[in-house]
């Protein structure tokens, strides 16, 4: 566990020396202050469209950070080299791999606190309301949605061949299931025959990311999430994480490394 | 001193001097954008169509994002629960916004609260519970249960108007629903604004006109909605009869019959009723409502004026 | 299919210095590669300090420096160790005595809080030279450890290796500079086309007209051999046990 947590500390390190989560905040940040500012009929208490502007631009940031921070990981080692001297100690490429995996998805949920944080202050600036109960489960639902991006990244990385076929080819799939995921059912009986068993055993097959996408409840104020649910959504993505990570590990395994 | 040496002494102090260059240039392109400049204002001013910064970006393209706009103000009335354009939409052809506004008549259909159809499997089934799944209208029942939460709506209008002007039911609608929430002098300048970008519209004067009623300024709506109404018939009098806008003239005669029946002019408002008679299908009710005003009494509420947004205090 | 080592039956003894020699594409980093357990052999065996390669717990005593290689130039050399002696389990205010020792060992102290992309190519080979180090190992495999280093480098270099040797070290690298190699090694392996040619000390391969090891060395790869190619197969490897 030790050589993980080492691999991930590299990981988050990396992360905040670079400029990409800091850069992507700020856009956030201007915008969403940005829109805030607009005269709006006179009335400063209108919160609903900046508070989707804002959780829509975390969103688009999180999916970026999320892939191209597990896009580049084992493909940077190959080319840097750095994977050499690393696996020359007693480290199994099973370790990497989960130590990358936890820093990436470490390093998400790192960001996205302070994303969230901008929001709470942005949205209880607005609304002089806090429902921060509902505001964790959005977040825990968001990490969990980054953790599994960052699973399906990482296999990506380790099946295709540059960082930019990953981020693209993910980038697509991601963005597919999240506005499309939850009609693919709808569509396939709508066309039946092959095609409609190919769109259903996709429709069983993918995994149902649009469930952490509870932005809709945030905005518009509804009740809080029953618990029992996001236990079931976190379980629900922690298969998928384990499914896509043995995926990635025995294409790593046997991977040449030149 | 002979001049070319003077000039290369010159030229090689400035070579020495980079901040020098900078300046210069800088006094250039200065100098370059200020003598443009007229001839730039004269072509926008030929151009003006193309001035507007979102027209030169999305061309007729914004139009698609204005309906989008629209819609997604109709999405927020509904505080998210709405259906995509994957799902049936026969609930929710006609703005419930604007339904509820009493800005257009109501085109749809089917039950609003089903058109996510029956559950289908347990993807389906755990994932509603990841998104609105309830049918709510803001104001009325919203999902925190706080009034006048309605502005929420105006943002998108608002955005809405900026990407199309042209379309009329923005303004109508967002008036409404600023009157509704004590904008009263907004909604009546976002109709002027309105006004100007569609001169002579009758949706936007008849709206003009009920903010003047609410601020019990009597002669002025009168005034607005007679305007209203033959700007109506210049433009609907072209038209075959059967695709002519009842909707908008049943208002505006029910609206001036009311106000004339308030004021005490009795015949004003057999006038107008007399004028709605041919153009409603189901005459009855306006029938038993000319009897009632010969018979002197005043002219309540009818479907078509179920009452006011809100009359300002 | 290309054979890169062909019956290569090779050990090496407790504190020796080991120089395996052999021109470009003899299979020298192969080997280094197999016994890192960076590849696979197709067949034949490997081991260190008595454990198969393919367990990583044969690398708990070893490090290795890689001919090429560029740390994560994020990371000042300071947090390059601390995150390789976190790997070896080393506690806490061993580990920070040992970064100090290593850093000054190989004269890179003034620059530990700079990042490594900051480095020069001889400070990046020393900062290598110090992730080797900082475990103690008793075993140091180093792939060309010279590689790029001015004459003042190699020698401090080559202080570093005697050093090592007289702490009863292993140290098994590969190298292109022959002098060097008769000085500090105990014996050496030529290897050329995949297979071993001749393995022994220095003064042993020496023909008798023969004054260096560099004219040993032609002779025994010789000139006029024509290229081969099969699989690496039937090959036996045993390091320090």
């Amino acid at each position: 566990m030790h050589i993980i947590l080492a691999v991930t500390g590299v990981v988050i390190l990396e992360m905040i020396r670079r400029k990409d989560v800091y850069v992507l905040l700020f856009l956030t940040a201007l915008i969403t202050l940005l829109l805030g500012s607009v005269n709006l009929f006179g009335d400063a208490n209108i919160a609903r469209y900046l508070k989707e502007v804002c959780l829509t631009l975390i969103w688009i940031c999180s999916v970026v950070i999320a892939i191209t921070t597990a896009a580049r990981q084992i493909p940077a080692e190959k080319e840097s080299r750095t994977i050499f001297p690393l696996l020359a100690k007693p480290v199994t490429r099973a370790q990497v791999l989960l130590g990358k995996f936890l820093g990436c998805w470490a390093a998400c949920a790192l960001s996205l606190a302070l994303f969230y944080v901008f929001f709470c202050l942005v949205s209880g600036a607005r609304e002089h309301h806090w429902p921060l109960v509902n505001y964790f489960q959005a977040l825990l639902l968001h990490i969990l949605f980054c953790g599994v991006v960052v699973a399906l990244t990482l296999l990506g990385s380790v099946v295709f061949a540059a960082p930019s076929s990953t981020v693209t080819i993910v980038g697509v799939v991601v963005m597919g299931i999240l506005l499309l995921g939850r009609h693919l059912h709808k569509v396939a009986l709508k066309v039946g025959g092959l095609a409609g068993g190919f769109l259903d055993t996709l429709y069983y097959s993918i995994p149902n990311l649009e469930w952490y996408d509870v932005r809709d409840l945030i905005i518009h104020n509804w009740p809080r999430m029953d618990w029992t649910v996001i236990a079931t959504d976190a379980l629900y993505g922690a298969a998928f994480i384990g499914l896509f990570l043995v995926a990635a590990w025995m294409r790593f395994r046997r991977m040449a490394l030149n | 001193m002979n001049t070319p040496d003077s000039l290369k002494e010159a030229l090689a102090a400035l070579a020495r001097r980079p901040g020098l260059h900078l300046a210069l240039l800088f006094g250039l392109t200065f100098g370059l954008a200020k003598i443009q400049h007229p001839r730039k204002a004269a072509f926008q001013a030929r151009n003006s169509r193309h001035d507007d910064p979102l027209s030169s970006l999305l061309g007729d393209g914004r139009k698609l994002f204005a309906n989008h706009f629209y819609t997604k103000a109709d999405v927020y009335f509904h505080s998210g629960f709405y259906p995509t354009i994957l799902d049936n939409q026969e609930s929710h052809r006609t703005a419930h916004m604007a339904e509820d506004a009493g800005v257009t008549s109501s085109k749809n259909t089917g039950d609003e609260e089903q058109f996510l159809g029956p559950v289908r499997n347990w993807i389906d089934a755990h994932g509603r519970k990841h998104f609105p799944s309830v049918h709510t209208h803001l104001g009325q029942d919203s999902p925190d249960g706080r009034k006048s939460v309605e502005r929420e709506i105006l943002p998108w209008l608002r955005f809405s108007s900026k990407l199309d002007p042209n379309r009329v039911e923005t303004y109508t609608v967002a008036a409404y629903w600023l009157r509704r929430t004590g904008g009263h002098v907004e909604a009546e300048q976002f109709l002027r604004e309105g006004l100007r970008a569609n001169p002579d519209s009758p949706e936007i004067l008849f709206e003009l006109g009920r903010c003047r009623e609410d601020a019990s300024d009597s002669d002025r709506a009168r005034n607005i909605w007679e305007l209203a109404w033959r700007h109506w018939q210049e433009r609907e009098s072209a038209k075959p009869v059967e695709e002519r806008d009842r909707f908008l003239a049943s208002q505006l005669l029910i609206h001036l019959a009311r106000l004339e029946s308030r004021a005490g002019h009795r015949d004003r408002c057999l006038h107008w009723l007399s004028v709605l008679l041919p153009l409603k299908p189901n005459p009855e009710e306006i029938r038993k409502r000319i009897a009632e005003v010969q018979a002197g009494l005043p002219l309540g509420d009818t479907d078509d004026a179920p009452g006011q947004a809100g009359k300002i205090p | 299919m290309k054979v890169a080592l062909h019956g290569l039956d090779l050990t090496v003894s407790p504190g020796e210095v080991f120089g395996f020699l052999g021109p470009n594409g003899a299979g020298k980093t192969t080997t280094m590669n197999v016994l890192l357990g960076f590849a696979n052999a197709t067949s034949g065996s490997a081991h260190l300090f008595g454990t198969d390669v393919r367990q990583p717990i044969a690398r708990q005593r070893i490090s290795y420096l890689p001919e090429m290689t560029y740390y994560y130039k994020f990371l000042t050399a300071e947090e390059l160790l601390r995150f390789y002696a976190r790997i070896f389990r080393i506690p806490k205010a061993e580990r920070e005595r040992r970064i100090d020792a290593v850093l000054k060992l190989v004269e890179l102290e003034h620059a530990r809080k700079r990042p490594i992309r900051t480095y020069s190519k001889g400070m990046q080979q020393r900062a290598g030279l110090a992730q080797a180090l900082i475990n103690n190992p008793d075993l140091l495999i180093l792939d060309e450890p010279t590689s790029g280093l001015d004459p003042i480098g190699r020698m401090k270099v080559r202080e570093i290796i005697q050093r090592l040797k007289n702490e009863g070290k292993t140290v098994f690298f590969s190298s292109h500079e022959m002098g060097e190699v008769e000085t500090v090694c105990d014996r050496v392996a030529i290897l050329h086309q995949g297979e071993l040619k001749a393995a022994g000390t220095v003064a042993s391969l020496l023909a008798r007209n023969e004054t260096n090891l560099e004219q040993a060395f032609l002779r025994i790869i010789g000139f006029n051999l024509n290229s081969s190619s099969s699989s690496c197969t039937s090959s036996s490897l045993l390091l320090a046990s």
